[in-house]
């Protein structure tokens, strides 16, 4: 009987042990802005926690503290042959993970916001510029809304403010623009960048700059320095436009909306087709048909008009079908206006 | 007439960028102040960076603590003069590398705030919001045109700032301990000789160098957002750096090169706007530190031993 009983410990015990092994293991590499950035870091951790919970997967994480660190955290990862799948995020990885890649050809990665070409790497791009577009068309009609909004002026000018000019960011102002232009041609967007990810006083000066010029909202696409733009708002009483995760409740008295972008879906749709056996290496980009990218209105205290939200959705539906191809480059805004059907 | 060129687009303009300039050298001003006290002693500090950090902090930790944010600013100096105090042991007594013991310094600034930062708030991010220092209106002179608005709307720091600087000048040039100071920082075996306590003058004097330091980074903090975030000093600490070899180690000369960087500041983020490439614009705080030293620096004079250990035991008297 207690042989018995000691052979189905052992047995269970083995079975732990055997589940214990087969357990699918992720590894993190987060962008130098680290976790807290209440924007693309954690929007990140949130879809690896998801799969956590939802497909029983265990992570580890890193979060480097300056762009030479990546290549010996990816390495570390790889080299440990622990991982399935290592996820690597912020376009300023992809130097390291072009050499890494090469040296463990079996291990699989995801690489999001750069495009390495390798057998075995996913590389990701989300289209921001077709949420920017969104976020730009409502700033434009409300910039002249000053019947709802008491502290919107009628100069029609509202502006964004970038972390640097890099392609990346120069695609949201690219966007916002288009979108705003194209609801009407003369609103005026001013554009300025702020030198750095981490520099909120910055941000904050370069909002309140906009705001006294006349600039009724401001866009940030500036990672922990955007945190400055809302700052500004407020002290200006004006508004401001949140991104990446859903920033809204930050200044929800002043943030009308924030531009998402669903890297958790993003994530762990990555992970669930990696466990299934169904994850194939090649560059991708996700916009707003594949809900990797999203306006998120909940969480603050602005309401925006019913007819306004109709508008915008119409947009998006137009975006989905292909009859709106939204530019990414500013270079392009001008020729998108010219030729796109109102 | 004169109301009419007031109310111009120009003088508006002018104006702002000014203010802009003034909001961005307060910080830069009061570390480059704590620079000239380090410095004079025969100290690099090259922590000015981690220091600023520390003050940013703690500054938004104690009005976080107490809801006064002046006790906020009290616990920013302190905690800046106690780092400074590990610094200066570190580089007094043990005789570490100046460059090295900086550099370490700045490393410990961003890890044990952001240590901090999850322990208190559990956030890696930001702090909560906290009650800030917040520009005050002087009566009467904030009515006046222009300058009203340009100087007597200013925050609490920038008034400190400029009384610091006086005071600091009047130390360095008026009274006999600031005479001393400046002597230990060029020829400290001379002082000793005449039997001053050379090693106490220097810990003091980057003791209070890195008070002023971290009363920099409040004002980023508590002056500026009522917030801390991760790494919010972003590089300011070693422009300071720069403004206080370009004042010459002197109070004045560092306070008005401060405001010299924020004018290249404040100039570089209105450009942006009127559509200039970014890149290039950017450069300019950059151009501006080079050009100036580049061309200035053969006038300007560092203290003769900064940088170099004294020990007693080696002085052949």
């Amino acid at each position: 009987m207690s042989g018995k009983k000691t052979f189905l410990v052992v047995i269970s015990v083995l079975i732990m042990a055997v589940c214990v092994c087969a357990q699918f293991r992720v590894g993190v590499v987060f962008a130098t802005g680290g976790l807290g950035d209440r924007s693309f870091n954690d929007s990140g951790y949130e879809g690896v926690k998801r799969a956590e919970k939802e497909l029983g997967i265990a992570f580890d994480y890193v979060e480097p503290q300056a762009v030479a660190d990546f290549e010996s955290h990816q390495r570390a990862f790889a080299q440990s042959n622990k991982y399935d799948l290592i996820i690597c995020l912020g376009f300023d990885q992809a130097d390291a993970l072009k050499k890494v890649a090469k040296e463990y050809p079996k291990q699989k990665f995801v690489l999001i916001d750069s495009d390495v070409d390798a057998p075995n790497v996913a590389a990701i791009l989300s289209k921001d510029h077709e949420k920017s577009f969104l976020v730009g068309a409502f700033a434009a009609m409300l910039t002249k809304d000053t019947k709802n909004f008491k502290q919107m002026n009628s100069a029609g000018k509202i502006g964004i403010v970038g972390g640097m000019p890099i392609p990346l960011i120069k695609a949201f102002a690219a966007g916002y623009t288009a979108g705003a232009k194209y609801i009407d041609p003369k609103i005026e967007v001013y554009e300025a960048y702020a030198g750095g990810w981490s520099d909120p006083a910055k941000a904050k000066e370069q909002a309140l700059i906009m705001y006294s010029r006349g600039a009724d909202i401001v866009f940030q696409a500036a990672g922990g320095s955007g945190l400055g733009v809302f700052k500004a708002a407020k002290q200006a009483k004006k508004y401001a436009i949140g991104v990446d995760s859903n920033q809204n409740y930050i200044e929800p008295d002043h943030i009308l909306f924030s531009a998402v972008r669903r890297l958790d879906n993003v994530l762990y749709n990555q992970i669930a087709d990696a466990m299934k056996g169904q994850w194939k290496p090649g560059i991708y980009k996700l916009g707003l048909k594949e809900k990797a990218v999203d306006y998120d209105l909940t969480k603050s205290n602005l309401k925006i008009p019913t007819a306004m939200v109709e508008k915008v959705e119409e947009l998006r539906g137009k975006i989905i079908a292909g009859e709106i191809v939204v530019p990414d480059k500013l270079e392009d805004v001008d020729a998108f206006l010219k030729n796109v059907k109102r | 007439m004169l109301e009419q060129w007031l109310n111009s687009d120009a003088v508006f303009l002018t104006v702002a960028l000014l203010a802009s300039t003034l909001r961005m050298a307060t910080p830069l001003g009061l570390a480059a102040l704590g620079a000239v006290y380090s410095e004079r002693a025969g100290v690099i500090n090259l922590g000015l960076e981690g220091l600023m950090l520390g003050g940013a902090f703690f500054g938004i930790l104690g009005s976080y603590l107490t809801g006064n944010a002046w006790l906020g600013v009290l616990l920013a100096a302190l905690a800046g003069g106690i780092m400074a105090l590990l610094f200066a042991l570190v580089t007094l007594r043990y005789k570490a590398n100046h460059v090295v013991a900086g550099v370490a310094l700045n490393l410990l600034g961003l890890g044990f705030t952001t240590v901090l930062l999850v322990a208190v708030w559990g956030n890696r991010g930001k702090s909560p919001d906290v009650a800030g220092i917040y520009p005050i209106y002087i009566p009467y002179l904030s009515d006046l045109p222009i300058v009203g608005e340009l100087i007597f709307r200013q925050s609490p720091f920038f008034y400190l700032l400029i009384i610091l600087m006086i005071l600091s000048w009047l130390f360095f040039y008026r009274t006999k301990w600031g005479l001393r100071l400046r002597a230990i920082g060029e020829n400290p075996a001379a002082v000793d000789s005449l039997g001053i306590p050379v090693f106490t003058y220097k810990y003091l004097a980057v003791i209070a160098g890195g008070m002023l330091a971290a009363l920099g980074g409040a004002y980023l903090s508590l002056g500026e957002l009522s917030m801390f975030a991760r790494n919010m000093v972003s590089g300011r600490g070693y422009i300071a750096l720069a403004a206080n070899i370009l004042g010459n180690w002197n109070p004045i000369g560092v306070v008005l090169a401060s405001f010299l960087f924020g004018l290249a500041n404040a100039i570089e983020m209105n450009l942006q706007l009127y559509g200039w490439p970014t890149q290039f614009v950017q450069m300019i705080p950059y151009v501006v530190t080079m050009f100036v030293l580049g061309g200035f620096v053969r006038k300007v004079q560092a203290p003769k031993a900064l940088g170099q250990h004294f020990d007693r035991s080696n002085t052949n008297m």
